[in-house]
């Protein structure tokens, strides 16, 4: 299964594109309005404060004014722009570096490419939820079973308090992890964007979304089915 | 790359057992849910998938576990909107220098 971005965007982007170009002030408004949240959050993995993170958006903006006639529609839109603003939120966080001192840094600021010990948060599922290794039936099956989920439009995982507590599951994950997962899973770049966004490998990538994603299905299932 | 001995060796050595499984009985859900991304992300191999699928068949705790991760991702998707912007003075300098840009 290739992760890619759904089709309305992609076939949008064409559209998109050729109104940026042509001074269309509605387009670029909405598109400043729908990824600027995201290129903060991203902005922030790098940066001690708000404000650092909100001078390299408002720098990666203007980059993209800037760039908007030469961009050679190689990758999607938003996969650009993010790289922008990854790229400026790395410069401006070894700027930082030198005239902060290191303690005052926030951790998540630490070259990505180095994983750190706080990345391996346990196994996928806890191991009291399986029977154990020497049980003569069943070795390492299920114990206390996952049970589906209501997933009706109408039913409970799509509404707004389960986002919230998606949201926050995320807000929580170590930087790296959330990092990959929020590039990802909510603005739906592809393995390959990413591992080269962050430099860090394909092997590593795969890792980080997986332990990501294991602790965000954890804290949803524990929320959606209090029982297990 | 082994800066992450844990989870690595822990995905690593799930996959190796799933590998040389006999048949999709043989698989351990233990074992499933650590290779769950490498199979979603097509990186899984050929043999290791078919005794996966071949588990997912006949065990429908790991089918009810691959689908929650599946909505999982699905649902972060609409977290994308989510979060503050910028502020008002930021957006309207952005957008002066577009206008300014563009010739608009």
């Amino acid at each position: 299964v290739t992760r890619t971005a759904p089709a309305r965007e992609e076939s949008s982007d064409a559209a998109l594109l050729t109104a940026l170009r042509s001074g269309d002030e509605a387009a670029f408004a909405g598109l400043v309005d729908r990824l600027s949240p995201g290129l903060l959050r991203v902005a922030q993995a790098w940066l001690s404060t708000r404000a650092a993170a909100e001078d390299v958006v408002q720098e990666t903006w203007l980059t993209v004014i800037t760039g908007l006639s030469g961009f050679e529609e190689r990758s999607r839109l938003s996969t650009w722009v993010f790289g922008i603003c990854i790229n400026l939120a790395r410069k401006s966080a070894a700027k930082e570096r030198r005239t902060l001192p290191f303690s005052s840094l926030p951790s998540s600021s630490l070259p990505f490419s180095s994983l750190a010990p706080e990345d391996d948060t346990g196994p996928a599922v806890s191991a009291d939820r399986f029977r154990p290794p020497g049980d003569p039936d069943w070795p390492r099956r299920w114990a206390s079973v996952p049970r589906p989920w209501e997933t009706d439009p109408a039913g409970r995982l799509l509404a707004t308090e389960t986002r919230q507590v998606l949201a926050e599951a995320m807000a929580v994950l170590p930087a790296r992890q959330r990092l990959v997962v929020f590039l990802r899973d909510v603005h739906g770049l592809a393995a390959e964007e990413v591992s080269a966004l962050l430099e860090v490998s394909p092997g590593n990538q795969r890792l980080l979304l997986h332990r990501g994603r294991s602790t965000l299905r954890a804290t949803l299932e524990r929320y959606l089915d209090p029982a297990t | 790359m082994s800066a992450m001995p844990g989870a690595g060796e822990r995905v690593h050595a799930a996959r190796a057992r799933i590998e040389t499984a006999r048949d999709g009985g043989d698989v351990a859900c233990q074992d499933l849910v650590e290779v769950v991304t490498d199979y979603l992300e097509g990186d899984l191999g050929e043999d290791a998938t078919r005794r996966l699928e071949d588990h997912l068949a006949l065990c429908t705790p790991c089918a009810d576990y691959v689908a929650q991760v599946r909505i999982t991702v699905h649902a972060a998707r609409e977290l994308a909107a989510g979060g503050p912007g910028l502020s008002a003075p930021v957006r309207t300098a952005l957008l002066d220098a577009y206008r300014r840009a563009t010739g608009t």
